[in-house]
């Protein structure tokens, strides 16, 4: 090949960062961005020791319910949570048992938020320094993980969760982990 | 019964479009004068089918026809007839139909005012877009037509537009950006049709330049305005977010910026033309690629339109049509162009490719930025989004290295005249550096916080600028022997730079200050309670009730004070939009050059007494408005260079120019 013809491979270059980067795109189609497959998942959940919301006791991964539940991360600051938070309380009247994480919220805003709103978890921890947020990976307010029986993390959702959500990811997810009593979800 | 003749009229463009790509193409081919002047009435035919397409739509909306499925899920009959009418544009489907209406409209616009240019040329370029109108009306037709029906589940009234877009902000923006990044498409197609007819010379720049100018001045408005959008609507006096879809709109803006420098080079000097193509072909793959990332729905955004991947795959095929085709025929045909060129290391032409490759360097530090989720998770190590710390700490060293060249390429000459920069310049380079760094350090006393030394260096290098540009005004002056009557003579090409770089200043003294001066607090407030802020003092009157036409609202009054003189009264509002139920914050601002008083209500901390608390964000934002003025500013200099006689005169010579340089 003569030097010619390699400098106008030069010219070829724009192509082929393009037609790479479209690969990369054309991989992501489908994917669903809000659904968050990471370290975490299929993880033990981490070790806490945080104050109930309600009365202050400290609670440990031993308080937590031996069934498969959903746990929220909400804070009376986010306003995304409040728009959740109908569809929270109608999860709950389907059976659904919420934990709740308080996240770097104070107390009084809290309980207030949830006095008005209504509250539709059966425990509240408060992560007010957001520690356990880290630990769990959590990006912002509202996400919600799926926890099975054995207390592993099964699903994680970044931003609200709606009727569309739950269809097809959060009731699918737990209708398996109920039935089989334990398994892999994403 | 009009929704029928929309999707006809809508099917009618996509054949006049395929017409369009198809009649000059041929007519280019065959050298067939006849079939290539074709191209300009088809462009005219296409645009009117798509008003009319578009007009059928907005009746819809107006006339509240809840069977067409996209009017049921975006309107409601308690609408204002104002935001019925912007809500065409408020979802995925009629803000694809506005896309391509808008591309038509550059399309005819081309055909009209380019009568003057050589037939095969306007043939090319009016093919190039017709091809690009195909590409997005098949889309529209084949996968998103907002003219679906669905009589069997008729409902009674509509979803209702979200709350967030019912706001003036909706009228303005949408259109502004499109007809912004929409407008890439132009210069887009004139270098096409310069690469594919071989010919790429001064002329070709000239001609493509105006339309440059104008795409970009509207993109500048599009985006300040989304940007004053975001800050007195969503409530938390934010205004910018580096959410991915705002970065889609500003990596073409940067791309078009340094497009804007590269043709002014190959316009006067005639050379970097291989690098000018492409960054015409960047700008408009960026436009495309932020509708892509908008509405296929790989990242989570606010913007995000409702994800369907097949829509996605679609759009992706569209890029890679286009951007990919274009990239081909850059390597096959670009080489060709290179030229030898003789100039000075400290010639204006090396500062614009400084000048150029920031430019360049900062669209691909937002573009890694926003594509890096989508890397990252591709390659398996997981989801995880940059943020702005990443963007910020990156684009403060990159406008300081810009705004230090921006300072010496106006005073800078072409090709060879480098002495007057080293030497003649050095006295006033000095001069006007030692004062703008101690304007800048009495800055940094008076905010004297944690960033202080940040703007004040920013100030400084902004006072640099200003002063070298004053400079340079005077010596032009100086030079006419006219006086101060010559700033007239200057030609509108050298005020519209001046108005542009002044107003990027502008821009960027209102960022750094607001950034670092503002205060922000948020507060638990009882009626009759006052909070201080600064020298302010707020006063919480009273709370009433109103009643908007698809909203309760509740209402606050306040009463501000400055040192015990009265400023202003402000009635921010806590909304609940009817028909879907949801909750809006209506921030009420005071504003001057100085600073925005912003009051948001939050939510009653106690709701069983009426007379409780309430959460309020009170903030104190000095130098905010800048921002939005000193874009306005970038956009009239863009807006003035473009009336540039040289533009209008060109028109008249090009022909007889094009017909010499071809005998050369």
């Amino acid at each position: 090949m003569s030097q010619k013809n390699i400098k106008q491979l030069f010219w070829l270059l724009p192509l082929v960062l393009f037609i790479g980067l479209a690969v990369v795109l054309w991989t992501r189609l489908g994917v669903d961005p809000k659904i968050v497959p990471q370290a975490t998942t299929d993880q033990i959940l981490p070790v806490f020791n945080l104050p109930n919301l309600d009365n202050g006791q400290l609670q440990t991964n031993a308080n937590l319910p031996r069934q498969p539940f959903i746990l929220n991360v909400w804070g009376s600051w986010c306003p995304t949570c409040a728009l959740e938070q109908p569809f929270l309380l109608k999860m709950q009247q389907r059976g659904v048992m919420l934990v709740g994480i308080n996240y770097k919220d104070s107390s009084a805003d809290a309980l207030a938020y949830l006095a008005q709103r209504g509250n539709p978890f059966v425990l509240n921890l408060q992560d007010s320094a957001g520690d356990f947020g880290i630990d769990l990976g959590v990006t912002g307010a509202p996400e919600s993980f799926v926890i099975d029986q054995q207390h592993r993390i099964r699903m994680h959702i970044l931003g609200e969760v709606n009727e569309d959500i739950w269809r097809t990811k959060l009731k699918p997810c737990l209708d398996r982990l109920t039935l089989q009593g334990a398994g892999q979800c994403v | 019964m009009l929704g029928e003749l929309g999707s006809f009229a809508l099917i009618a463009a996509l054949m006049v479009a395929v017409l369009q790509a198809v009649i000059p193409l041929v007519g280019v081919l065959c050298r067939q004068p006849l079939w290539q002047q074709l191209a300009s009435s088809l462009a005219c035919a296409q645009m009117l089918a798509l008003l009319v397409s578009f007009f059928c739509l907005m009746n819809a909306f107006l006339t509240n026809d809840f069977s067409l499925v996209y009017v049921a899920e975006h309107s409601n009959s308690l609408l204002p007839w104002y935001y019925q009418m912007s809500a065409v544009w408020g979802g995925h489907e009629g803000s694809l139909l506005l896309w391509a209406l808008i591309l038509a409209l550059w399309g005819s616009a081309v055909s009209v005012f380019s009568r003057s240019l050589p037939l095969d040329m306007v043939a090319r370029v009016l093919s190039i877009l017709g091809m690009v109108s195909v590409a997005m009306l098949s889309f529209i037709a084949l996968t998103s037509s907002p003219f679906t029906h669905d009589v069997s589940a008729l409902p009674i009234d509509g979803a209702d537009l979200n709350p967030l877009l019912q706001d003036f902000g909706l009228i303005v923006h949408p259109p502004m950006l499109y007809m912004g990044y929409v407008g890439l498409a132009v210069p887009f197609a004139f270098a096409m049709a310069g690469l594919w007819a071989g010919r790429l010379d001064s002329a070709w720049a000239r001609w493509s330049r105006p339309w440059a100018l104008l795409a970009w001045s509207f993109l500048t408005v599009g985006i300040a305005l989304g940007s004053w959008w975001a800050y007195y609507e969503l409530g938390w006096g934010g205004w910018w977010f580096w959410d991915p879809v705002e970065n889609a709109s500003f990596m073409p803006w940067l791309a078009a910026t340094a497009l804007l420098h590269s043709l002014a080079v190959s316009e006067k000097r005639g050379v970097f033309k291989a690098w000018t193509v492409l960054l015409a072909i960047m700008a408009f793959a960026l436009s495309l690629l932020g509708t892509f990332l908008v509405r296929s729905g790989v990242l989570t955004s606010v913007h995000a339109f409702a994800a369907d991947p097949s829509r996605g795959l679609f759009i992706l095929g569209i890029l890679v049509t286009v951007v990919g085709g274009s990239l081909l025929l850059f390597a096959l045909r670009g080489w060709k162009l290179t030229t030898e060129s003789r100039y000075a290391l400290w010639s204006r032409e090396t500062l614009l490719v400084i000048n150029n490759l920031i430019l360049v360097t900062a669209t691909s530090v937002v573009l890694l930025g926003t594509l890096y989720p989508l890397i990252a998770d591709a390659l398996g190590l997981g989801r995880v989004s940059v943020g702005a710390p990443y963007f910020n700490s990156l684009f403060v060293p990159l406008t300081w290295l810009l705004l230090v060249f921006m300072a010496m390429a106006p005073v800078s000459t072409w090709k060879q005249q480098s002495e007057r920069l080293r030497q003649a310049l050095v006295f006033p380079i000095i001069s006007v550096a030692l004062t703008a760094f101690l304007v800048g350090a009495g800055l940094w006393l008076w905010v004297s916080g944690k960033h202080a030394l940040m703007t004040g260096l920013t100030a400084a290098l902004c006072f640099w600028v200003v002063g070298l540009l004053l400079w340079d005004i005077l010596q032009k002056i100086a030079n006419t022997s006219k006086g101060i009557k010559g700033l007239i003579y200057l030609p509108r090409s050298y005020w519209g730079m001046v108005f542009a770089h002044v107003g990027l200043l502008m821009v960027i003294m209102g960022i750094s200050l607001t950034t670092h001066t503002s205060i922000e607090r948020d507060v638990a407030l009882k009626q009759g309670r006052t909070i201080k802020l600064a020298n302010y003092q707020f006063h919480f009157d009273s709370l009433q009730r109103a009643q908007g036409p698809n909203f309760d609202a509740t209402k606050a009054t306040f009463s501000v004070y400055k040192d015990g003189e009265f400023v202003a009264k402000l009635y921010p509002e806590k909304r609940i939009y009817i028909a879907q139920n949801s909750p809006m914050t209506e921030a009420a601002i005071d504003g001057n050059l100085m600073r925005d008083l912003y009051i948001a209500l939050g939510e009653p901390l106690d709701s069983h007494d009426k007379n409780g608390a309430w959460a309020v964000r009170v903030y104190c934002k000095p130098f905010v408005r800048w921002l939005w003025l000193g874009a306005m500013l970038m956009a009239f200099g863009g807006v003035l260079a473009m009336s540039d006689k040289r533009y209008r005169l060109a028109k008249k010579t090009a022909i007889h120019q094009s017909a010499l340089e071809a005998t050369q």
